[in-house]
């Protein structure tokens, strides 16, 4: 199986220990990967904006890249939703994207090819799982708190679950949006900031250390706002929480809660 | 004064907003729990979902069926192409009977044509009984929210509006009080009414039956008292038969408020004796709708509001920052519909979190409608200029790796570099609330080849160190 | 008006839409075999009250809504005396309250109103209620406490049942009740008796022989 890891384009520029979890993840779990050069960005900001013909360039693009490729991992949720979901136009009925298909979300394909099954790993803190949206809603990582269809598997949760000493606190909204929305968190900055400083209330009254994600771009919204506001709260993606949980020599305790 | 503005004016008041969020959110949970006591919830979804699709797919057969059925039963048809024949045919049924006193139960669709101004213009009083709907139209505000109309007032202005109009002692605020103050108010008004308009949640086409929901029972006393009964019905209030009503009555109240069922579901077919039923069929720019194949789903909803309850940012922003007479994501997909540059910051009021779409009991797939009309309005050029512009960069950089690479080297080298208050200030209104993440020195595609060589390189020494052992 | 019925007829007849989503049918909720009790629970969240009482002297045994103003006096079992009562009901005491059947409702304040009910739907609480006449409806609107009554084996399951019972073609006018009138329009505090009854009683008649005759 030929694996191709797309690391999105501000996970690239903003948050590459993201991709570097990844990547000691893999290493850890003996996964060979490659990480082909010519990826950029997988083209949902244009997409959510309406830019279809944007996000087909992109699309084209993000299929010539990973064309040669079994599997696609994305360390996102919301790129491999868009990826899988929105690459076919619903007007125009063209389909770009034919990656999209082979393309998975980094915790979802850990479950699918069970990568975790006697790993062990130990991660002693009371965490705070923020659902991203696309994950949950799209790509059906787990029920939706709206919905009353059979139960799922959430592919975060199961992983995270797995780990020593883990605590995943109980949230009152379990699958709030953050409020990050893309240009919405720049051209709605009002209600946008207010979603996000609603979520770390939540997260902070169920007592979490560390939130985390499937989504850098919640935890950038999130992050955002509270080191703003001082809060003592940290945000790591799971990756990065999977990486520290199961390295060979555990890291320091500083390390696991990363830079405040 | 579009979206952005009205919502940001909204959250300003922190308290309010908190407040706001939280009395819809219980609502929303409470519909949860409704949920929860239907064992086949879902299956009852989808089948209300092809049930309300079937009838678009039949509207003409099943309005013919309704009104020859209705008209049997003694009841009077009449058709409206738009907002002003409605409101000049509801006129004329009270002008030719000299009736001056109009009671009124909530109506979405009345709201929509602008019936009571029109009224009002003829000398002819309009009472809206419905509590909340009868505390907007004291304030002189259109309604927040479709079931629940007065959602953004606190006890205390709705305490100070009595005061003002209905005598209620200063300061007056408990909403036993208030409530038993408005009671005995419209009372006196459903006794003198000479006519009740309400609105329509089913047409039944099968037996020409309406069906109409209410918790107050003001659509009865409205109906049960006055000689005349005029029904202003939407085109999409159709369904083909009575069987279908306990699909929709099972989901209707518990997506809109978490009650099993309304208190009042009350069935009228024809005229009762000494009395008349008029039932007014508005197209209103339906049949436009209908012609639409990206949006033309939105014509099944069912006005629960369930997916206002549940969207994080009609809670926050308030019924009223949309401007329009539906509010929430299904009015961001209706009202486009009627004029796209009037409202076209709506398709972008939000984040395309998903959850409207599945509280939706007749799964109308609002977050791909307001995507699709993103696209439309792009495609019209209906966009403000930074965003375009901030686009068509965006577009060109991330065209190429090398443009990622280059553009994303020099903006972090330049973010280091700056002063931090000056980056601050540079990328507003990202930071009017939110710090910038520390930004990285390289960028991950950078580290990962400096990881790679190192590791070529370690290997390389490896390979040659054995090859010396072996040597030796 | 018939050129915008042609109209309109015309502009939907133009548009044939197919959403290609067929109807799958729905199995009717069974009978919970705590029937009782679940309808209880489903009128009680609704604000209103279940009794359950045999049929023998009925009318003594069942409690009447107290709140039917305090002044009027009540001498042992039945509806109380003095207040003004529309009753639908031929066997309730006709001497004790002063059966207003004939009245209009909207002539003077009612106290209560004693209607039959047709069956109650144990998945929600609600009661199908048929009036005999434009009286009856207004009653069952104007009065301060509604009680209807209902037979030993009005009982369905749900709301899919309840229309396997009615026929809307021949019917003008017909109802579900369910609890009294509310509202929670202020603050979503809910109040009782928003426009119509303050209280909504199900008084259900059923002989301790009769439990296995729910359908």
């Amino acid at each position: 199986m030929r694996v191709g890891l797309f690391i999105p384009c501000y996970v690239d520029q903003l948050r590459p220990e993201v991709g570097l979890a990844v990547v000691r993840l893999f290493e850890r779990l003996g996964i060979d990967f490659e990480i082909p050069d010519a990826q950029t960005c997988c083209g949902q900001p244009f997409s959510t904006a309406g830019e279809q013909g944007q996000a087909e360039r992109l699309a084209r693009r993000f299929d010539a890249a990973f064309a040669a490729f079994d599997v696609v991992v994305t360390p996102s949720g919301s790129c491999a939703a868009h990826v899988r979901h929105r690459f076919s136009d619903r007007r125009t009925g063209r389909r770009a994207g034919e990656a999209g298909g082979r393309t998975r979300e980094l915790c979802e394909f850990l479950v699918e090819i069970d990568a975790l099954r006697g790993i062990g790993g130990r991660l002693p803190r009371r965490i705070g799982l923020h659902a991203s949206c696309h994950a949950l809603r799209e790509l059906r990582h787990g029920n939706p708190s709206e919905s009353r269809e059979p139960p799922r598997v959430e592919p975060v949760r199961a992983l995270l679950g797995g780990l020593a000493g883990i605590e995943l606190v109980e949230l009152a909204r379990r699958d709030e949006c953050c409020g990050f929305g893309g240009l919405f968190s720049i051209e709605q900055e009002a209600v946008s900031c207010r979603m996000g400083l609603d979520r770390i209330a939540d997260h902070e009254r169920a007592g979490a250390e560390i939130v985390t994600s499937s989504d850098v771009s919640c935890l950038l919204q999130l992050e955002g706002l509270a080191r703003r506001r001082g809060s003592p709260l940290a945000f790591r993606h799971v990756a990065e929480l999977l990486a520290d949980a199961l390295a060979p020599e555990p890291p320091a305790p500083e390390a696991i809660d990363g830079p405040r | 004064m579009g979206h952005v503005s009205r919502a940001r004016a909204f959250v300003a008041d922190a308290e309010r907003t908190g407040w706001h969020d939280q009395a819809l959110w219980f609502v929303r949970a409470k519909r949860d729990a409704a949920a929860d006591l239907v064992p086949d919830w879902e299956a009852l979804r989808s089948e209300a979902a092809a049930i309300k699709r079937e009838a678009l797919e039949r509207l003409p057969e099943l309005w013919i069926e309704f009104e020859a059925q209705a008209r049997r039963a003694g009841a009077v048809v009449h058709w409206a192409r738009d907002a002003e024949e409605h409101n000049t045919i509801v006129a004329g049924l009270l002008r030719e009977r000299g009736i001056t006193r109009v009671v009124k139960s909530k109506s979405m669709l009345t709201e929509e044509c602008g019936l009571n101004p029109h009224l009002e213009r003829q000398g002819i009083e309009v009472v809206d009984t419905d509590l909340g709907e009868r505390i907007v139209q004291l304030r002189h505000e259109p309604p927040s929210h479709i079931v629940m109309p007065a959602i953004h007032l606190r006890r205390g202005e709705v305490g100070e509006t009595f005061t003002r109009t209905m005598g209620a002692p200063p300061g007056l605020d408990d909403p036993d009080a208030l409530t038993a103050l408005a009671r005995s108010d419209l009372r006196a008004r459903f006794l003198a009414a000479q006519a009740g308009i309400t609105g329509v949640n089913f047409a039944v086409a099968e037996t020409g039956s309406l069906v109409v929901v209410s918790n107050e029972g003001n659509v009865d006393l409205g109906t049960a008292l006055p000689r005349l009964h005029i029904a202003c019905v939407g085109l999409e209030k159709i369904v083909p038969a009575q069987r279908d009503l306990p699909v929709f009555l099972r989901l209707l109240a518990r997506s809109a408020t978490g009650q099993a069922i309304s208190a009042y579901t009350s069935h009228f077919r024809g005229a009762m004796p000494e009395r008349e039923l008029h039932v007014v069929i508005v197209d209103n720019g339906r049949s436009r709708l209908l012609a639409e194949p990206e949006f033309r789903e939105a014509l099944a909803c069912i006005r629960c509001g369930a997916c206002l309850n549940t969207c994080p940012v009609y809670r926050r922003s308030g019924g009223h920052s949309y401007g329009t007479v539906i509010p929430g994501p299904i009015g961001s997909v209706l009202e486009p519909a009627r004029d796209l540059v009037a409202h076209a910051e709506l398709p972008h009021a939000c984040t395309l979190c998903g959850s409207c779409a599945e509280v939706c009991p007749v799964r109308i797939p609002l977050p791909q409608q307001l995507l699709a009309w993103r696209g439309v309005l792009a495609a019209r050029g209906i966009h403000p200029r930074r965003r375009r512009i901030a686009l068509r960069l965006a577009a060109e950089i991330l065209a190429r790796p090398i443009g990622l690479r280059l553009f994303g080297g020099l903006g972090r080298a330049l973010v280091r570099a700056l002063p931090a208050a000056f980056v601050d200030r540079l990328a507003r209104p990202w930071t009017r609330q939110r710090a910038l993440p520390p930004i990285p020195a390289s960028s991950f595609r950078t580290l990962w080849k400096r990881r790679q060589s190192a590791a070529r390189a370690s290997a390389g020494a490896r390979d040659a160190g054995d090859a010396g052992m072996e040597g030796g | 008006m018939s050129s915008a019925r042609d109209a309109i007829l015309a502009r939907l007849a133009a548009t044939r839409p197919a959403f290609g989503r067929e109807r799958r049918g729905l199995q009717s909720p069974p009978m919970p075999a705590d029937a009782e009790a679940v309808l209880r629970a489903r009128i009680e969240a609704a604000g209103g009250t279940l009794q359950v009482v045999p049929r023998a002297n009925w009318t003594e045994r069942v409690a009447w809504p107290g709140a039917v103003s305090p002044d009027v006096p009540r001498s042992g079992g039945g509806p109380p005396h003095g207040a003004a009562i529309y009753s639908a009901i031929p066997e309730l005491p006709s001497g004790s309250a002063g059966n207003q059947a004939g009245g209009t409702p909207e002539d003077a304040p009612l106290d209560l109103a004693i209607l039959r009910g047709e069956f109650a739907v144990v998945e929600n609480g609600a009661v199908w209620q048929v009036p005999r006449s434009a009286h009856e409806r207004r009653a069952a609107l104007l009065a301060e406490h509604l009680v209807l009554v209902i037979e030993g084996d009005a009982l369905v399951a749900s709301l899919h049942q309840a229309y396997e019972r009615i026929d809307l073609a021949t019917l003008a006018f017909g109802w579900f009740l369910c609890g009294p009138s509310k509202t929670a329009d202020i603050e979503q505090a809910l109040v009782l008796g928003a426009h119509g009854p303050r209280s909504l009683s199900v008084v259900w008649l059923r002989d301790p022989a009769a439990t296995n005759a729910i359908a």
